[in-house]
């Protein structure tokens, strides 16, 4: 039997009180200095607070006393001796992950359902004024095209593809930017560049980057996208305490996001193209081409790899034109 | 004769550096949700390393206590942001009732923002003990709420010359509500005190600002003449908000933080015991506050945990009594109403705050 001197703190006042301490087979045996026994601690549960070189500081399972151990060898087999028992609770480090993780896969797998359900709930008028904020974020310094005959040519695609998304007629803009890109907003409206209507190589082209936004408003893409990076971003404010490397986290969960709705936008291209009897071959050579375009750099940022979306897309003659020649050299110019 | 060492920094325990290393990392791997852990395994290595009349102290508090005041925290701030956001985008931009709205919303969250403070120190005091025995902030949180708007309306008429009283009223409040178990500090300070490094602190800033505007004025428009005409006009305004900066975070402060922490210490008491802090010269916080800045910055924020072992450290090292009381008498209390600081890490008051 190992023992030797130890100050015992009862918790309940704050009396030094100068014990012997002996380490029983499974039990700290506490002794006041006239050998009467004051507390048996079981060495199951015992908790190790704190060990310096040649003491250390132990308490019991539960309650708040402590006691101190400075004889080297005593605390040394004390420390041996709780080491030694099975621990209730695992590592902390375990634990730790543990909870991180159950945390992180519930939003993961929760989240963008709690946030589909909250964008079905936002009211019109929210989402659409979330919408313009969006496009005047997106617009900058730029301006619309005032073009009236392709303003009207536009309106006249738009009206076909939304019969054929089945979604109300959004408000299709066009703004006077040689970056190549398409935005459709909270709300359903969709914002077009010069960059992409010069990048596309003729109506088909039009009409599927068109469909691929309309997709976006079948799917409600804008007001959910806003409702799971607001999710994520919550997320990574508990998940880590308000820190920038969680933010940072939540971004790149953005964009994986972000893809994935993409991809269904692609799928729905596809079938609204068909719906209003156009070819799909316009929207394939668009994402083809895009890749090699420095100025798509921010189309790209947000998108899947080009290839495998071309793949994605089935190949489809068209069963009838997307628009008059007149309409289209319109659209050309309206910027 | 205030020649006793009531508190002692153990500098045989190293390893603090190592501890801080290997907390940053963890967060880093983890994208920052180790550091509720990292957070709890550092004040335990802090305060296992003082002691207070000859006892170590201890911290109970843990990751997983940290890390459940966060998630409580955003089921507080969670349902306010959405109703706010939400009545936000319902008015339209401008008017009188969303500006309205904001002014309540802004005031709001500096309430909550107080009440986040007065939760983590009550959470910190609970869960730091010594020979067993918690710290309390008694008081409720409502009544530090409430002293925290007098004090902000009072400085807000006053623009900022009642700063001496207000930190006097707020450094009143928090000391006479700490205790030790049933044993309650006291404090008994006014502000008179705190008003010449206060004055000292605005004159030095105030110097170096105008000096600023002065040199950096003059350099400026000296580069425009040479250059463009046009530029001298950038002489002014971009230099006025830097040298408002300077008055208001500038290192004149050092002297009012150098008066206010002997200030401190010299009119507080426990169990009739009064101590001193007669080491914390402005030469000596100029070096303490140096070499923190110095680590937050060339950590980028990593290893702000050493700066609180360095402060901790500094008063071990200059803190005097003039007795060491006999505190046996001293008893537990309950552990008192749950609080915690999840509110405190989702607002941030204090971005450095352990």
């Amino acid at each position: 039997m190992t023992e030797g001197p130890a100050i015992l703190f009862d918790g309940m006042h704050a009396a030094r009180r100068s014990v012997r301490a002996s380490l029983l087979p499974a039990a700290l045996g506490i002794h006041d200095e006239d050998g009467r026994e004051l507390a048996q601690w079981p060495l199951v549960g015992l908790r190790i607070i704190d060990r310096a070189a040649g003491s250390i500081r132990l308490a019991p399972s539960a309650g708040d006393a402590r006691l101190d151990v400075s004889d080297p060898l005593l605390a040394a087999a004390l420390g041996d001796a709780v080491a030694a028992m099975p621990q209730g609770h695992g590592r902390w480090w375990f634990r730790a992950a543990g909870l991180a993780a159950m945390v992180l896969a519930g939003f993961w797998f929760a989240g963008p359902l709690l946030a589909d359900a909250l964008a079905r709930v936002v009211p019109a008028s929210v989402a659409a004024k979330l919408g313009d904020a969006a496009v005047a974020e997106l617009v900058g310094e730029d301006k619309f095209c005032t073009g009236l005959a392709g303003q009207a040519a536009i309106d006249r695609l738009a009206v076909t593809l939304a019969a054929a998304a089945s979604v109300p007629t959004p408000r299709v803009q066009v703004i006077d930017s040689k970056v190549i890109n398409a935005f459709a907003a909270p709300g359903g409206q969709v914002i077009l560049t010069r960059g992409v209507i010069a990048a596309v190589e003729g109506p088909e082209g039009l009409a599927g980057v068109m469909a691929h936004e309309f997709g976006h408003v079948h799917e409600d893409h804008g007001m959910r996208g806003v409702a799971r990076a607001a999710g994520l971003h919550l997320l990574a404010m508990v998940a880590t305490g308000n820190s920038k490397l969680g933010s940072a986290g939540a971004g790149v969960l953005s964009i994986a996001n972000t893809r994935a709705f993409e991809r269904a936008a692609d799928a729905e291209a596809a079938r609204i193209l068909g719906n209003a009897g156009f070819g799909t071959g316009g929207l394939r050579d668009f994402l083809a081409g895009v890749d090699k375009q420095p100025s798509a750099r921010g189309f790209l940022n947000t998108h899947p790899e080009s290839s495998e979306r071309v793949k994605a897309i089935p190949l489809r003659p068209g069963t009838k034109p997307v628009m008059p020649e007149a309409d289209w050299t319109a659209l050309r110019q309206m910027c | 004769m205030m020649d006793e060492r009531p508190l002692r920094w153990d500098a045989s325990r190293d390893g603090l550096v190592g501890l801080a290393l290997g907390n940053a990392l963890l967060s880093l791997l983890t994208l920052g949700t180790y550091r509720f852990w990292g957070s709890a395994r550092m004040r335990r290595a802090i305060w296992s390393r003082l002691s207070l009349f000859g006892d170590r102290l201890e911290y109970t508090g843990t990751g997983a206590e940290l890390f459940r005041g966060v998630l409580r925290g955003m089921l507080v701030l969670l349902p306010l942001a959405l109703v706010l956001m939400l009545v936000e985008l319902a008015l339209s931009e401008g008017n009188a009732a969303t500006v309205m709205l904001e002014i309540v919303a802004g005031f709001g969250l500096f309430l909550l923002t107080m009440y986040a403070v007065f939760a983590a120190r009550r959470y910190l005091a609970g869960r730091s003990t010594w020979r067993g025995i918690r710290f309390t902030l008694a008081g409720a949180g409502r009544s530090y709420v409430w002293l925290r708007v007098r004090l902000a309306l009072l400085l807000l008429v006053t623009c900022g010359l009642a700063y001496p009283w207000t930190v006097a009223a707020e450094t009143r409040w928090t000391i006479n509500h700490l205790c030790l178990g049933t044993e309650p500090c006291r404090f008994d300070g006014g502000a008179r005190d705190l008003v010449p490094p206060f004055l000292w602190a605005l004159t030095v800033n105030g110097a170096l600002a105008v000096l600023t505007l002065g040199v950096a004025g003059t350099w400026l428009t000296g580069l425009a003449l040479a250059q463009a005409p046009d530029l001298s006009q950038m002489a002014g305004p971009p230099l006025l908000p830097f040298a408002l900066l300077l008055m208001a975070f500038g290192p004149g402060w050092l002297i009012f933080e150098a008066a206010f922490l002997r200030w401190r210490a010299a009119h507080t008491s426990l169990a009739g015991v009064r101590f001193a802090l007669p080491g914390a010269s402005f030469s000596r916080v100029v070096r303490l506050a140096a070499g923190n800045l110095l680590i937050i910055v060339a950590s980028a924020t990593l290893l702000a945990p050493l700066a609180l072992a360095r402060r901790a450290r500094f008063h071990a090292e200059h803190l005097r009594c003039d007795r060491l009381p006999d505190l046996s008498a001293v008893g537990q209390v309950a552990a008192g109403a749950a609080t915690d600081q999840g509110l405190r890490d989702l607002l941030n008051p204090d971005p450095f705050a352990a």
